[in-house]
């Protein structure tokens, strides 16, 4: 800091200190509030900090409206909790009492004006317009379910096509009376027999902007008797009894989370005690609590098949344990009943370091941020050593009775996805390559031998249908390269593969460990003689590989064919993208402004020599 | 069932608990409107939570029937002696 160049940061203004101070405590209060008056009382006090000093720093904002088919006076405070909970600054829209339909369908409603990014809406059962005929069939209702759905899908559809929204809806919960007694089960007629086709004709017809809220599931996991207090309703059209409001809220944010692209991606996890009962390194793979047999032995492996679904699902798998190594793998080489095998994991660190150390390294090894991580442990004071030493792993508390944990880990909500791609399937597969990379790394002699050996393929499209979910994902979750950090609707992405002033690339790449799948995005306007490039982005899977110069070689080629003369480029800096602040230059862009930490870069396209890069592009598949 | 504290204190823990005051001021003769923060809606807050404080249920409308806090206190209690029975 001794040159006049680099400006000096000074200690932060005292309100604005004070405010991120009491930001903290409140926050770190509420991420372990169980009590829903405590819950309530910490929203008030949320909202009057809001209105005094501000949010807190960093937080990313969020625009969501909340239409309520029934009074959501109560809700709008711990939403809004719940929210900053998961790292958001909401702006917050509420609509009247029970005008739902009309406020996606109308131009100029509330709703419209307000253009949500996310809208959603809390249904109840008593909003639903019609109901089965007594003695109706079975395929009766089911139509008129279909029918009941369709309705209020066009609405969705109306209010996404204004807005660009994402529209949250929630399953329904049944009333409690069932006048026709046990035999509602078979009877189609019946209401909440109805209920439940609504809930599975809800699911299967919604379109890809609307997600799905599982009320129906809460409220099965919870009662329906502590969701639903039948005085409130009559009294104040209360759809939700004040003890589940805290629940409601939290699934609620983390929904948007999962679409913003805010969901975590890695559970770590302990070893001894956590996946089976009892102490490797003590007691030998025979002495182990696991399998079938005994409660506590079955308690564990269900534990373990729980942990194989998530994996299944897209998320990563990974092991910090105070173990000798050599202890802490054969259970799951020589355990007869171990579900879960070391190549299920693709980290795996077994020493006597801290917690705090291995979870930093296994972040650093996977590429992704500390906030992508949980990490489940049995002793409490290795939690506690990872909470006080990084704040930004999720820690849940563990009960001491490993059957609890499965639902430990649900109630986290942490992996919501708004849905699953081929990519998170297989995800699992393609950083255990890279694993292999890095030791296929060391025993080559250069980085140049080492890329020419990887034999990389590239495939290099622009927007297109098969592809819109992907790009959405991986639009919205990139977080480090990242030039501008644009985030982008599923209907954004529609939009601009339709647009025909706008440039959109995709770069699959293929490479002699697997396929990597679609790893990389681009997007821009060509207006006159120039590209601007309005994002790019790139799965940190894929880093340092010459992917972003076979792809800025192609993109050039094809604008000097095009006529292009220009390149233009920004780099928007995020407390997450320091990767990339100097990409532009090192890829021979000039600089042409800098404004606030943001750098604007240009290309021209006229004496570009092709960078040189170890990916070949498939020439039967490349573009034009 | 001796509390050591009564009825009223009870009341007013609750009512501080609710919307996050200590020091929130509550006598017999106090209404919701004396209250910052306690309306119709909050008020569903503060009937649930009593509730649940005193382990009582009260009927549909009763809340709504209540002048101040004296009369809560009264039903309160006289919830509380019935399940004494």
């Amino acid at each position: 800091m001794e040159t006049g160049i680099t400006p000096t940061v000074g200690p932060a203004p005292p309100e604005e200190e004070r405010a991120a101070s009491a930001w903290a405590r409140l926050l770190e209060q509420a991420s372990t509030c169980t009590d829903a008056v405590a819950f309530q009382a910490l929203a008030r006090k949320a909202a009057r900090l809001e209105k005094e000093l501000g949010g807190p720093p960093g937080h990313m904002p969020a625009r969501i409206a909340l239409m309520g088919g029934a009074s959501t006076d109560l809700l709008v405070r711990p939403l809004g909790l719940a929210l900053r909970l998961v790292g958001f600054a909401p702006e917050l829209h509420v609509t009247p009492y029970n005008v739902m339909l009309q406020e996606m369908l109308e131009p100029d409603s509330g709703t419209s004006r307000f253009g949500p990014q996310i809208a959603i809406a809390l249904m109840t059962p008593h909003s639903l317009p019609d109901w089965p005929a007594p003695g109706a069939t079975a395929d009766e209702a089911t139509d008129l379910a279909r029918r009941t759905c369709q309705q209020l899908y066009d609405a969705c559809s109306v209010l996404h096509e204004r807005c660009n929204a994402e529209i949250v809806l929630n399953t329904l919960p049944p009333f409690p009376q069932q006048p026709m007694g046990n035999l509602s089960a078979k009877s189609p007629e019946d209401a909440n027999n109805f209920i439940r086709r609504v809930n599975v004709m809800l699911g299967d017809l919604a379109p890809p902007y609307v997600h799905m809220n599982d009320v129906a599931g809460l409220v099965e996991r919870r009662g329906l008797d502590r969701w639903f207090d039948v005085r409130l309703w009559h009294e104040a059209k209360q759809p939700v009894a004040p003890g589940l409001i805290p629940e409601l809220v939290r699934n609620m944010a983390a929904i948007v989370g999962g679409i913003l692209g805010r969901s975590r991606k890695c559970l770590v996890v302990d070893l001894d005690n956590t996946l089976w009962g009892g102490v490797v390194g003590d007691v030998g793979v025979e002495g182990l609590a696991l399998g079938e047999g005994t409660g506590l032995g079955e308690a564990f492996k269900a534990f373990q098949l729980y942990l194989r679904s998530l994996k299944e699902r897209g998320v990563l798998l990974a092991v910090s344990s105070k173990n000798e190594e050599r202890h802490a793998l054969k259970p799951f080489e020589e355990h007869p009943e171990t579900v879960l095998r070391r190549d299920d994991f693709v980290a795996f660190r077994a020493n006597w370091s801290p917690k705090s150390d291995n979870l930093r390294a296994i972040a650093r090894e996977l590429n992704l941020g500390l906030d992508a991580l949980v990490f489940i442990d049995d002793n409490p004071a290795e939690r506690e050593e990872v909470r006080q030493t990084l704040p930004q792993v999720v820690v849940p508390e563990l009960t001491d009775d490993p059957a609890d944990y499965p639902m430990i880990v649900d109630a986290t909500r942490c992996f919501e996805v708004s849905s699953v791609t081929e990519e998170d399937r297989r995800r699992s597969g393609m950083y255990r390559q890279r694993g292999q990379q890095h030791e296929l790394l060391g025993a080559t002699r250069n980085l140049s031998e080492f890329l020419a050996s990887l034999e990389m393929r590239a495939v290099i499209r622009p927007f297109e249908p098969v592809s819109f979910a992907r790009i959405t994902q991986l639009v919205n979750k990139t977080n480090q390269f990242n030039l501008t950090t644009r985030r982008l609707t599923g209907a954004q992405v529609e939009a601009l593969a339709a647009d025909p002033k706008s440039f959109t690339r995709t770069v699959r790449l293929q490479d002699r460990f697997g396929d990597h799948g679609l790893i990389s995005v681009l997007f821009g306007r060509i207006e006159a003689d120039t590209l601007t490039l309005d994002g790019w982005l790139m799965s940190c899977r894929v880093l340092n590989r010459g992917v972003e110069q076979r792809l800025l070689n192609e993109v050039v080629a094809g604008m000097a064919r095009a006529g292009v003369r220009y390149l233009v480029g920004s780099f928007i800096p995020t407390d997450r993208n320091a990767l990339v602040r100097d990409l532009y230059r090192d890829l021979g862009f000039v600089l042409v402004s800098e404004r606030d930490g943001v750098t604007t870069w240009r290309l021209d396209v006229h004496g570009f020599e092709p960078l040189q890069t170890f990916v070949t592009v498939r020439a039967e598949e490349g573009v034009e | 069932m001796t509390t050591g504290i009564d009825v009223l204190e009870r009341v007013r823990l609750v009512i501080a608990r609710v919307f996050g005051d200590d020091d929130v001021v509550v006598t017999r003769s106090t209404t919701a409107s004396d209250v910052e923060g306690w309306d119709s809606v909050s008020n569903i807050e503060v009937l649930v939570a009593l509730e649940r404080e005193f382990a009582v249920r009260f009927n549909t409308g009763e809340m709504a029937t209540l002048a101040n806090v004296g009369q809560l206190v009264e039903l309160i209690e006289m919830r509380l002696r019935r399940g004494e029975d």
